[in-house]
């Protein structure tokens, strides 16, 4: 089980995260979607540990263990995987390497030994299969000059390879050309699966019509302010923001 | 000062030494009134002539690496393609400039140097080739003068790696000349190594591009106290291409001043300057290079790039570069770029499950690893990406 508790967090002084709340369990979709600003990335962030938000108060648990002290690293060692929402490009470090490096990193971490580079190989290929990407992008560096949906792309294969236990998919969705978001959101049905649990942050219904989420969360300052079924998202496209405003704030 | 009249290829080297030595005399070490030596002023070297220390060689033993110790030739390899001596005659045909006109530690390098050494290209040699300079001399203020000429002939091709080794302390000097010759189509791959070095290297390398000659010149600064590299590059015909690169690994309280006079005397020829340098602690790295394009000089194509990745807010970098261009349709740049490593770089690496180190140390594999690719010896290739592994795990921050 993946537990957000009254998390809060800040920049310079301005708060962001107002208290949020969220609970996912294994086998799980959920789906965050709220205005540009309202703090859906800084979540995101946050849960990966970015180094920009200082001591966020409230918890954050995976089974039951507390990670919100835990170094970055550490967390995605535990399992837990940020799509980010602005990959950044690696110039220099080679995709693959990049790759294996991280997958050896998991190993060691589990006090297991390095994979074998021959079933590595053959375990990258077969998740570029997954997601139809061409051999050659495993030969250049990480993110550098690819297009914007190609980085996408990019962190989903990233996520098929370092099977995560908790997928934090931050507008995955943008950026993807329709048949792309057709083969990513196929990629993301073949993931999921009972003890697998999925946060997935979009703009559009229409991401939702290629996974189904159990829930949909409608962010706005930094807090969840309603959550509903999968007719969340429809009723969201009718009748915006506006409808769902935290009254209470 | 030596008469322009002076002639280098008819005279007798103790004529040539005793000519240096009186132009060092005059001149005297460089100082603040010579150049722009900001941080280090070379007075407790003001005592190395007398001093200077050499072991003449009596025997030159046959072995797979080159070995110039203390400035003499102690082995040389059985190579068909390669000759290496230190006999004054197997360079006296060759147009080599004896470093007569330039600084004031070339003339101390040609009037204090015990031997000429010159190894020689003829043919096509494929194993990277290793040339060991050594120096193990630690009397206070002495000086060791090195002297190698490398001659590629027409037609023959050559990957050579040396080494700069200094096992003395801080208060000795290496003096190291070196004297490339690219003749018409030669191809070379180069690549100078100062890793540990405990004392002062001085380094001038003179490179001279003959036409359609090709050459990629490296070098690598790691761990030493004191670097200075003078490297002076005349292209003389049409066509030749150089690729002049560096990657500078600076630590503690280590210095690395890079100088860099390229001279293009002939049109249509392609040089390409790129260094890359990597600062922690209170190191400090100067950069000055100054691309001369001579009138008639057409279609020279010359890029000059200096990079520092700092990692500590006391080191110290500097950079001037100038260009100098007195003919017309030529492509000339330059620019020199300083930043730290990327905070969402770095967390992006660690939330793959990277360590913090491991994420510095790729990120800083890959500022330099445009230039590591170009690496021709694959042995010094791996070494360097294990240096800059070991080296970033050593930094605090
Ligand atoms: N590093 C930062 N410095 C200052 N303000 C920040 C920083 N990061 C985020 N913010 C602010 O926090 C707020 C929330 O940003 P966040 O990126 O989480 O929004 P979002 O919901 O993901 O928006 P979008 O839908 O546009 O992606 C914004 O007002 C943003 O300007
Ligand atoms: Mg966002």
């Amino acid at each position: 089980m993946f537990e957000i508790k009254d998390l809060k967090a800040s920049i310079e002084e301005k708060d962001i995260l107002n208290g949020l709340s969220l609970t996912i369990k294994p086998g799980e979709i959920h789906a965050i979607m709220g205005p540009n600003g309202s703090g859906k990335s800084t979540l995101a962030k946050v849960i990966s540990g970015h180094p920009d938000f200082e001591d966020p108060e409230g918890d954050i648990k995976l089974d039951g263990k507390d990670i919100l002290d835990l170094e970055p690293d550490e967390r995605a060692n535990e399992g837990v995987f940020l799509a980010f929402q602005y990959p950044v490009d690696i110039p220099g470090v080679n995709n693959s390497e990049f790759l294996r490096m991280a997958y050896n990193a998991k190993q060691k971490y589990q006090n297991q030994p390095e994979i074998d580079p021959f079933d590595f190989e053959s375990l990258i290929k077969e998740k570029l299969t997954v997601l139809n990407m061409k051999e050659a992008f495993l030969s250049r560096p990480v993110n550098h000059g690819f297009s914007g949906g190609e980085k996408k792309r990019n962190e989903i294969l990233q996520m098929l390879m370092l099977d995560p236990r908790v997928v934090i998919l931050d507008e995955t969705d943008s950026g993807l050309d329709i048949d792309s978001l057709k083969q990513v959101s196929d990629a993301i049905n073949h993931f999921k699966s009972e003890n697998k649990m999925i946060l997935i942050i979009t703009h559009y219904q229409r991401l939702l019509n290629h996974i189904v989420p159990d829930t949909v969360h409608i962010m706005a300052d930094g807090k969840i302010t309603k959550s509903g079924d999968k007719s969340l998202a429809l009723t969201l496209e009718d009748q915006g923001y506006d409808a769902f405003k935290d009254n209470q704030s | 000062m030596l008469s322009k009249t002076t002639n280098p290829k008819t005279m007798e080297l103790e004529t040539l030494q005793k000519q240096a030595r009186d132009a060092f005399n005059t001149l005297g070490f460089p100082t603040k009134r010579h150049e722009n030596w900001l941080y280090w002023t070379p007075d407790n070297e003001q005592k190395a002539l007398e001093r200077k220390f050499y072991e003449p060689s009596d025997s030159i033993k046959e072995n797979d690496v080159i070995l110039i110790k203390n400035g003499s030739l102690r082995s040389k390899p059985n190579n068909n393609n390669l000759t290496v001596s230190n006999d004054t005659h197997d360079y006296q045909n060759e147009n080599l400039s004896f470093n007569l006109d330039s600084s004031s530690l070339s003339y101390l390098n040609t009037s204090e140097c015990s031997e000429v050494i010159t190894i020689r290209c003829r043919g096509i040699i494929n194993e990277p080739l290793q040339i060991r300079l050594e120096s193990d001399h630690t009397k206070d203020n002495s000086t060791v003068n090195t002297k190698v000429n490398l001659i590629v002939e027409e037609h023959s091709s050559i990957t050579a790696t040396f080494y700069h080794q200094q096992l003395g302390g801080a208060f000795n000097l290496t003096n190291t000349s070196f004297e490339l010759v690219c003749k018409d189509n030669a191809n070379v791959n180069i690549s100078h190594v100062f890793k540990d070095n405990k004392s002062k290297a001085f380094f001038h390398s003179i490179i001279h591009m003959h036409e359609k000659s090709n050459c990629n010149h490296i070098s690598y600064v790691t761990n030493s106290l004191l670097t200075r590299h003078d490297t002076n590059v005349t292209f003389y015909k049409e066509e030749a291409s150089l690729n002049l690169k560096g990657i500078n690994l600076l630590t503690g309280e280590e210095q690395f001043y890079n100088h860099l006079t390229i001279n293009h005397k002939s049109k249509n020829c392609f040089c390409k300057q790129h260094f890359k340098t990597i600062l922690d602690d209170k190191s400090i790295s100067e950069f000055s290079g100054l691309v001369y394009v001579a009138k008639g000089s057409h279609e020279v194509d010359s890029q000059q790039m200096n990079q520092i990745l700092l990692f500590s807010d006391s080191a110290r970098a500097l950079s001037r570069p100038q260009l100098k261009i007195d003919a017309d349709d030529v492509q000339c740049a330059h620019g020199s770029t300083i930043g730290q490593l990327n905070p969402e770089e770095i967390h992006y690496i660690k939330s793959r499950g990277l360590t913090e180190s491991e994420a510095k140390a790729l990120l800083t594999y890959g500022f330099a690893e445009e230039i590591i690719e170009e690496i021709q010896d694959s042995h010094l290739k791996e070494a360097l990406a294990q240096d800059i592994k070991e080296t970033v795990r050593k930094i605090k921050s």
